[in-house]
């Protein structure tokens, strides 16, 4: 196949876990905290965690267990292993639920063997045929225990357990102790969900009717439980989720088709939909009610269609539910699998089955959780403070595929002509009345690499890199510039920018919130300002502005201080209020009429708001000022994209182009330095142009060739 | 056109949009009352007159539709799938009633999709565990791919090779089968209930994308190569599966290429752009639907555009088949929207 021919393409290369980490959009950067766990840990969002079974025992013990040994040595290759291994807090009540619901399915394997003596008649008679095709299908069994196996092998493993051993006893006969090759705590997950359910699945099934009602208000409660710490307005104002409240209070049921409150007698489901529609409703053509469909096939329950999936691995239990009913007992109110469920008298008579060599892994691992139970307490108390420096220090960097780099290092051109003698023909007007804007990148970057402490060259850097449409250097050279003076109220400001474009909304928040911070004007308001500051990183925006509302106000003889609604104009337009976010800017424009970056940023609100026509003149405005900004002349070809005036849009950006290039020092690659996003731009203009030779140049970042095919006309 | 259109079908929650392959402005919308929760479905069918959405017509069925898709042989033909496991054929220029049903899946069937390549083909995938091929002209599916042991809640063919097929499972794999493998095991009698110890059929690759369930997936209209997938993780992953061998040994594998976070719930659908090999659309239970771009390398900002105007979970989204960066999102809101894809000015 053509796909064979493909292999050992350039493109395939490893892809680091953490390199993905960094793109939360609004979330909490205190996640990156521990490499062990994968997914966001402290963030107010991650509702979902505060359910029991993300604490169960067993994931504690383990995460202990890995992050006790990896603080010890972080850069050996075992122990960038040992990071992927993050994914075994996932995997390992995951696993366990993966094995349940291959239970439940009637067509595996493992259910016909677990279930063989508890389950309905049909499935008895069947036996012998299944027992015989045991034999043959043996590379079946073997081969869909294998897909979920090389999780725990992986973990378990590494982490001392037993590894796994052959596949060898499936051809004796039906018995728990088929599932003997797994670990320990599987055997015990998997069984005693099943042992347990044993009895009330054949309770059950008379009364179903009376169960679903509560399966289904429980159900629903869970749900409502798993957002009750959602912020967002819409979860609250949504009309499902209220449905989910009345259901799980019993103020809503099913009857038949449809949906009616507890007396039964007024159909108001159609409040959900706010009474739009009655038709929709009542036509039910068939009688095949919801409780009908209920007791079909496996007792599936007809509510599993719509048990959202937006839940985490707490949902497990949720959709665990889904599976059959009887499950859903099992998974929920067994949490604690291991620890719990041992006291039980199932485990007695499985005992009573087990071999003697599981009995002495079970006490082995049994030993070993006692163990660690008390180590952990101990290490992790003496190692927390070396570990967090260690965490800090491995924040700074990041891997990549060719090996562990620093983050967030200004990369400087190489071959800077500047730097090779001629920097005395840089004009050293930095410190009298505003720097100018004709300098360009080369002549600044040489400058900071000859005073690298200057946090003024940095800022001057990062506002220059930004003009020229390259987010990243900007950020980074003014990181820089805040490391160096932390007071640095106009770098914190251009940060903020810098992070809103690049949706970073919460790098946003804080930047601004430095900026506050350090802003001696208003020190004799700090009170008022730290009551903003304190919020809760949800409120932390609300907070903000209302801070910035207030000095705005406070501000002597009514003047308007240009930073203060640049900060707010920030704020609001990271929340898409693009009108107020240009007012604000519109206010900071009247002190500051010479500020051709003011006029870029009203035009992009004013563009963002979907008034590209008005934009247009900010943006001219901006370029009078300074006609290589760069920044401005893109989002000026943007919004005539918006106004379809594709010819002149491909001239903005062409322009665009040609002078991001020439920053570009002679060291020959002109590639690094234009911004994709330019070129993606005048890629689909020229599309818009019919012109698809000339999107083929866009494809290579063929400047030169773009230049002598679109000007030759 | 900035402001979207939209459109609003009260009391029936949308579970899947999709565009006609023929007619430009042309939509069909699958539906469930009570938010597919018990009760009727309806399929609408929508056109966009710039700048609005007008409804054309409406089907009732007796369950929920989850999702549906066109034919690709005839402009006025498409095929829903239903919460009680049947799977019905339209034609809209007939009233009322489908022209053809079918009911072999044992349970709620979450997926269809139309070969682009062996047009005369479309495949359906059920919480059984099944995909079933079919034909519009067979009263009975032509194969049964006994996928996976758990939910599948997607199938799609390849847009590059015909009879390959993608599948993902809420037992958090991705598969890739060859339908023209051998190994199937045979087809159960229609109507009968499905075979006891029916072993999952033979994956040509099996990638394990997730440790929690995979709720979708699409493949790169222009790279053969990749699949993108994501699900209750809340992550878009993009998967470069060029190690597959189709006809070889199964295989386990797959290089996640890149990973995209920010969705802060599930992701339910998830599509690639058919005009750039580089634009993902996704729908999401946070209410929004994302696009993100591939190409942008990390730290560079991946995400390009949310589209929050949703007060639901977003179910569905898809994009113009013609009209290049226009993207139609469907909500349990019960309001199906369509806008453009702004690209961004910068402060």
């Amino acid at each position: 196949m053509a796909l064979r021919a493909l292999i050992n393409d350039a493109e395939c290369g490893p892809v680091n876990p953490l390199q993905s980490l960094s793109k939360q959009f609004d979330k909490d950067r205190g996640i990156q905290q521990d490499h062990f766990w994968p997914g966001p840990a402290g963030s107010s969002r991650e509702v979902f965690r505060t359910q029991p079974s993300a604490h169960s025992p067993l994931v504690q013990e383990a995460a202990q267990f890995f992050s006790g040994q990896s603080g010890v040595s972080e850069f050996s290759p075992l122990h960038a292993s040992s990071f992927n291994l993050s994914s075994l807090r996932d995997t390992l009540p995951q696993s366990s639920k993966q094995y349940v619901s291959v239970t439940t399915h009637p067509s595996s394997w493992a259910a016909d063997f677990l279930n063989h003596d508890v389950v309905s008649p049909g499935l008895h008679s069947q036996t012998e045929e299944i027992s015989g095709s045991f034999g043959s299908s043996d590379s079946h069994a073997v081969q869909s225990r294998q897909q979920y196996l090389p999780h725990m092998n992986r973990g378990f493993a590494s982490g001392g357990f037993r590894p796994p051993m052959p596949v060898a006893p499936f051809h004796t006969p039906l018995s728990p102790e088929l599932t003997q090759p797994r670990s320990e705590y599987v055997i015990l997950e998997e069984h005693f969900p099943h042992e347990e359910h044993a009895s009330p699945q054949e309770q059950t099934q008379p009364c179903a009717g009376a169960i679903d009602a509560d399966e289904l208000s429980r159900t629903a409660g869970l749900l409502v439980d798993t957002v009750k710490e959602e912020t967002n307005p819409k979860f609250k104002n949504s009309a499902f989720l209220g449905l989910m409240r009345q259901l799980r209070d019993r103020e809503m049921v099913v009857e038949g088709t449809t949906m009616v409150t507890a007396d039964g007698t007024t159909g108001r489901a159609q409040d959900f939909f706010s009474s739009r529609d009655v038709k929709g409703k009542g036509k039910a053509k068939g009688e095949n009610g919801w409780a009908d469909a209920f007791q079909e096939a496996n007792g599936t329950p007809v509510t599993t269609s719509w048990v959202p999936h937006q839940l985490t691995y707490d949902q497990d239990q949720l959709l665990d539910a889904n599976k059959g009913l009887p499950y859903r007992k099992t998974v929920h109110f067994g949490q604690p699998v291991v620890s719990e469920i041992t006291t039980s008298d199932e485990i007695k008579a499985s005992e009573e089955t087990e071999s003697l060599e599981d009995r002495y892994w079970r006490q082995e691992n049994e030993d070993y959780k006692a163990y660690w139970n008390n180590i952990p307490e101990r290490q992790t108390r003496r190692s927390d403070p070396e570990w967090d420096t260690l965490q800090q220090d491995w924040d700074h960097f990041e891997a990549t595929a060719t090996g562990i780099t620093p983050v967030s290092f200004y990369q400087f051109q190489a071959r800077n002509p500047y730097l090779t003698g001629a920097s005395s023909t840089r004009v050293h007007s930095l410190h009298s009345d505003g720097w100018h804007s004709n300098e360009n990148i080369l002549e600044m970057e040489a400058a900071v690499q000859q005073e690298m402490r200057n946090p003024t060259l940095w800022y001057q850097l990062g506002v220059k890199q930004q003009e020229n449409e390259r987010e990243l250097h900007a950020i980074q050279a003014l990181q820089r510039a805040v490391e160096l003076d932390p007071s640095y109220l106009e770098a914190w400001l251009a940060l903020a920018i810098s992070y809103t474009n690049e949706g970073d909304r919460n790098g946003a928040y804080k930047a601004i919130e430095h900026w506050v911070r350090s802003n001696t004007r208003y020190e004799s308001r700090m009170p008022m300002m730290d009551q903003g500051i304190q919020a809760a990183d949800s409120e932390k925006r609300e907070a903000l502005v209302r801070c910035l509302m207030g000095l705005a106000r406070v501000a002597p003889n009514g003047e308007v201080d240009a930073d203060i609604q640049t900060a707010l104009g920030v704020l609001l337009n990271t929340d898409e209020d693009y009108q107020k976010a240009q007012d604000c800017f519109r206010a900071a424009l009247s002190v500051r009429p010479d500020d051709w970056l003011l006029y870029n940023r009203v035009g992009a609100t004013l563009a963002n708001s979907g008034r590209a026509m008005d934009a247009v003149w900010y943006y001219h405005q901006a370029l009078v000022l300074n006609p290589s900004y760069i920044r401005a002349r893109f989002n000026l070809g943007i919004s005539c994209i918006n106004m379809k005036q594709y010819d002149e849009a491909a001239q903005h950006i062409l322009d665009a182009l040609v002078l991001q290039e020439h920053d570009a020092s002679d060291s020959g690659d002109t590639r690094g330095i234009t911004s994709s996003a330019l070129w993606d731009c005048l890629r689909t203009t020229s599309m818009h142009l019919q012109r698809p030779e000339l999107a083929a140049l866009c494809e290579t970042h063929d400047l030169e060739g773009f230049r002598k095919a679109f000007s030759s006309e | 056109m900035n402001t979207p259109g939209s459109l609003h079908t009260p009391a029936f929650a949308h579970y899947s949009v999709k565009w006609s392959p023929f007619h430009t402005g042309r939509l069909a919308l699958a539906s469930s009352a009570n938010y597919g929760l018990v009760g009727n479905g309806r399929l609408h069918l929508v056109s966009l007159v710039p700048p609005t959405l007008q409804l054309d017509k409406a089907y009732d069925t007796q369950d929920g539709l989850y999702d549906l898709a066109w034919s690709e042989i005839h402009e006025n033909q498409l095929v829903t799938a239903s919460g009680d496991g049947s799977i019905k054929l339209w034609d809209i220029m007939l009233n009322d009633l489908p022209i053809r049903a079918w009911h072999e899946h044992s349970r709620e069937v979450f997926s269809v999709d139309w070969s682009n390549l062996d047009k005369e083909f479309f495949i359906s995938s059920s919480w059984d565990g099944t995909a079933k091929l079919w034909t519009p002209h067979r009263p009975h599916s032509v194969q049964t791919l006994q996928a996976h042991s758990a939910c599948v809640y997607q199938a799609l063919f390849s847009p590059h090779h015909p009879s390959t097929i993608a599948t993902c499972s809420s037992d958090g794999t991705m598969r890739i089968f060859d339908l023209r493998a051998p190994s199937f095991p045979a087809a159960p009698v229609p109507g009968g209930a499905p075979g006891p110890a029916q072993p999952p059929a033979q994956a040509a690759l099996t990638v394990p994308a997730s440790t929690t369930e995979i709720l979708t997936l699409d493949w790169n209209k222009y790279r053969p190569y990749n699949i993108v997938t994501a699900g209750v993780d809340k992550t878009i992953k993009v998967w470069d599966c060029r190690m597959v061998k189709l006809g070889g040994t199964p295989e386990v594998g797959g290089i996640c290429e890149k990973e995209f976070r920010g969705h802060e719930y599930a992701v339910r659908k998830i599509q690639w752009c058919p005009h750039r090999p580089d634009l993902i659309a996704s729908a999401s239970y946070d209410m929004t639907c994302r696009v993100w771009s591939t190409t942008s390398n990390p730290p560079a900002p991946s995400l390009v555009h949310i589209h929050g105007a949703h007060t639901e979970f977003v179910i569905g989204c898809a994009w113009s088949l013609f009209d290049e960066g226009l993207l139609a999102s469907c909500s349990w809101d019960c309001k199906v929207n369509v806008y453009r894809v702004p690209i961004n000015p910068l402060l």
